[in-house]
């Protein structure tokens, strides 16, 4: 492998330079990158890209039978739509559920009191819980119809 | 495999009962692959049930047309075909601008079938080719999990993908086109690559050139076709395997390649590991013919690829490619839904993973001194947000106050969820995929389905009513509107307020000529929920041949 290699510098002169790392450039910290993750999959997740494209309204609005204006925070019965709140909200609900397990993830560490890993752990499983159901509700509004028949 | 010692659910948990543990495993291997596979084809069958054995949308007739044409005329005739009636006036070289692995597949399956004398039609074979593939992909996400992780692992992760509904999306029965088996594909030849990484052979390595060279064979069509997808579908396939960037450039020039980047590459083949792998690597590429040599070297950079990440992470690099996949996967899902295709097998192979950790925990007794273990090593490289869920249960079992119930609470739990799972995979099938574009489903308040099956009533006229080569002329909206028709607000409307250019214009009379004599009110248009606001005029040039039962389709003569 290496005489192939070897074959365009047998014409070739390497150049004799030294190229240094720059010494600002180091790889960022865990929880730098963790924020920018984070944010950005709440970004992502949010549809952000969909709303800079096809700018829908933050909010819907639906004539009921009386004639008046109600707002509508769900784009009902379509998957591949969305309103910008709704959105926003589904994917903080995402977030927040990754979060708590991420969380729970660190309750095991030795260091931590008992009283502050329980805390932890609660805050944590209010968390999934919360978002779980949160979205499973969200789900029943974006399509009424889930898992009716 | 570190990992393999410490998770093998099935197996290790019950030496006493059965002595002959490795047949055991491997029984349950087989029979829970085997299930998998079943419910897979059965979920996707909806359409056929319900309808008939049809293919579904634009793409998928156009590619049955072509292995229709194939089978009929042999392959050497398909690639000089030149169809005229493709894209009327000028007709189309399909032969030479379509990229023909669906069709060889399917084609081939044709071929053996009746060389065994059973005579299936080539139109069952391309309905039914997407769910018999499922199948494959579920064995070969197996494959690939447990060549990551554990067997437990991948049998959870075959049956995840088999209903999982990101992939039924794209391969209910009838929907054949290439996603469905590029996917197969993409695991598989994944699968051997991290086979040959490992083992170093020849023999997985031009297995890995050849998946791959048939992996292509689907995703340049997409390079082909769909230009604004072929960033997002090519990166998350570069995003498991960084180095694989290089791959995509080496495809176009090799040795160029070589000439530019010739200092990486001579640091590269410094690496004492992997020597011997690049030498025999080296024997395979003289042996591969000049199309192969460009892939080949590919499967010889891929053996390169875990000395690149090993400058940084400790441990377990598989799985760090594979959350760094999810999460690129997760990015491009979020900019084209359609790229949830590319998300939904590596969440599935992260779910199989962190289902197998979870249910290792759970069903081992309180042996203990091996639990401390296990946590200090996964530590490293958990990444995957499902993974998390493990650390609950070690937690509790830790500090035993929380104790006793936990164990079996989590397990219920769990079960809860992948009953949850998949009753939705099979709803999200059943009503969100499972409808062939040509027949359209509608929901009353009350919930019941209303059949309007307007088009195929409609092709059924015109097959019994026209000649073999009639012109047909249509029409359908791309959903471009020109400025013209919308009205002074923006609005597109087709109402009393709509614009001049739109009451008037030849469409508009085409789609309401005579609206007024049914429903009611009379002439009221249910789609968009409005009164036709320029009605009882005369058509001049044209006839009325055929109107459908619900006034989707309107067949006039000229």
């Amino acid at each position: 492998m290496e005489a192939l290699y070897a074959i365009p510098f047998s014409v070739l002169e390497i150049p004799n330079i030294k190229i240094k790392k720059p010494s600002w450039l180091q790889p960022p910290s865990a929880m730098t990158t963790f924020s920018l993750v984070l944010l950005s999959y709440f970004l992502v997740t949010g549809g952000i890209i969909y709303d800079v494209i096809v700018e829908p309204p933050s909010v819907g609005s639906t004539t009921d039978e009386h004639g008046h204006s109600r707002p509508v925070a769900f784009m009902p019965n379509r998957v591949n739509g969305q309103y910008i709140m709704e959105g926003l909200a589904s994917s903080f609900l995402f977030s927040l559920g990754g979060l708590g397990f991420i969380i729970l993830d660190q309750t095991h560490n030795p260091s931590t009191p008992k009283l502050n890993r329980i805390i932890l752990i609660c805050i944590a499983f209010l968390c999934i819980l919360v978002s779980f159901f949160t979205t499973w509700i969200f789900m029943r509004m974006k399509l009424p119809g889930y898992l009716q028949n | 495999m570190p990992a393999t010692a410490t998770a093998k659910p099935g197996a290790k948990t019950s030496p006493a009962i059965f002595h002959n543990t490795a047949g055991f495993s491997t029984l349950i291997t087989v029979t829970v692959l085997t299930l998998a596979w079943l419910a897979g084809f059965a979920s996707r069958l909806f359409a056929v049930i319900r309808f008939e054995s049809i293919i579904h949308e634009f793409d998928p007739w156009f590619n049955y047309r072509s292995t229709a044409y194939m089978v009929e005329h042999g392959f050497y005739n398909f690639l000089n075909w030149f169809d005229e009636r493709a894209w009327y006036p000028l007709g189309r070289i399909v032969g030479g601008t379509v990229y023909p692995g669906l069709m060889i597949t399917s084609g081939t399956i044709h071929w053996i079938l009746h060389a065994l004398n059973i005579p299936v039609h080539i139109r069952d074979i391309c309905v039914f080719l997407a769910p018999v593939f499922s199948g494959l992909t579920a064995i070969s996400t197996y494959l690939l999990t447990s060549e990551l992780w554990s067997r437990g692992a991948g049998l959870f992760a075959a049956c995840f993908i088999a209903i999982v509904p990101g992939y039924s999306s794209r391969s209910v029965a009838g929907s054949y086109d290439n996603e469905g088996i590029a996917i197969f594909a993409l695991q598989f030849t994944y699968y051997l690559w991290l086979k040959s990484v490992k083992s170093g052979s020849v023999f997985w390595s031009i297995c890995t050139a050849l998946s791959y060279f048939y992996m292509r064979l689907f995703v340049s069509y997409t390079v082909f076709y769909i230009i604004g997808l072929v960033y997002s579908m090519q990166i998350p396939f570069v995003g498991f395997q960084p180095i694989r960037t290089s791959e995509h450039m080496a495809a176009s020039g090799v040795f160029a390649l070589l000439m530019v980047v010739g200092a990486m590459k001579y640091l590269h083949s410094l690496n004492p590991k992997g020597e011997w792998k690049q030498v025999l690597i080296f024997g395979t590429l003289l042996a591969a013919g000049a199309v192969f040599l460009a892939v080949v070297l590919l499967t010889y950079m891929g053996v390169i690829a875990p000395w690149s990440g090993s400058c940084c992470l400790v441990s377990k690099q598989d799985i760090v490619k594979v959350a760094l996949y999810a999460l690129s996967a997760v990015y491009f899902a979020g900019v084209m839904v359609r790229l949830m295709l590319t998300l939904t097998p590596v969440v599935c192979v992260l779910a199989g993973i962190a289902f197998s950790i979870i249910l290792d925990l759970m069903l081992k007794e309180d042996d203990v001194p091996v639990v401390p273990e296990i946590e200090e090593t996964k530590n490293l490289y958990d990444k995957a947000v499902k993974t998390k869920k493990r650390s609950q249960e070690s937690t509790q079992q830790a500090d035993h106050g929380l104790g006793a119930y936990a164990r079996p609470g989590t397990v219920i739990a769990f079960m809860v969820l992948l009953m949850l799972f998949s009753v939705h995979c099979t709803w999200a099938t059943s009503n969100a995929y499972s409808s062939p574009s040509i027949v359209l489903a509608s929901y009353g308040n009350d919930g019941s389905r209303k059949i309007l099956d307007d088009f195929r009533e409609a092709y059924g006229w015109l097959s019994q009513n026209t000649a073999e080569d009639a012109r047909v002329m249509s029409w359908w909206d791309y959903g471009y509107q020109e400025a013209d028709y919308f009205t002074e607000r923006g609005e597109y409307r087709v109402d009393s307020e709509g614009s001049k250019t739109m009451l008037n214009c030849l469409m508009y009379k085409l789609s309401y000529y005579r609206y007024d004599s049914g429903g009611s009110p009379p002439g009221y248009d249910r789609t968009r929920n409005a009164l036709p606001g320029n009605r009882g005029f005369k058509l001049t040039y044209l006839e009325e041949a055929y109107t459908t039962e619900h006034w989707l389709v309107r067949i006039y003569r000229i």
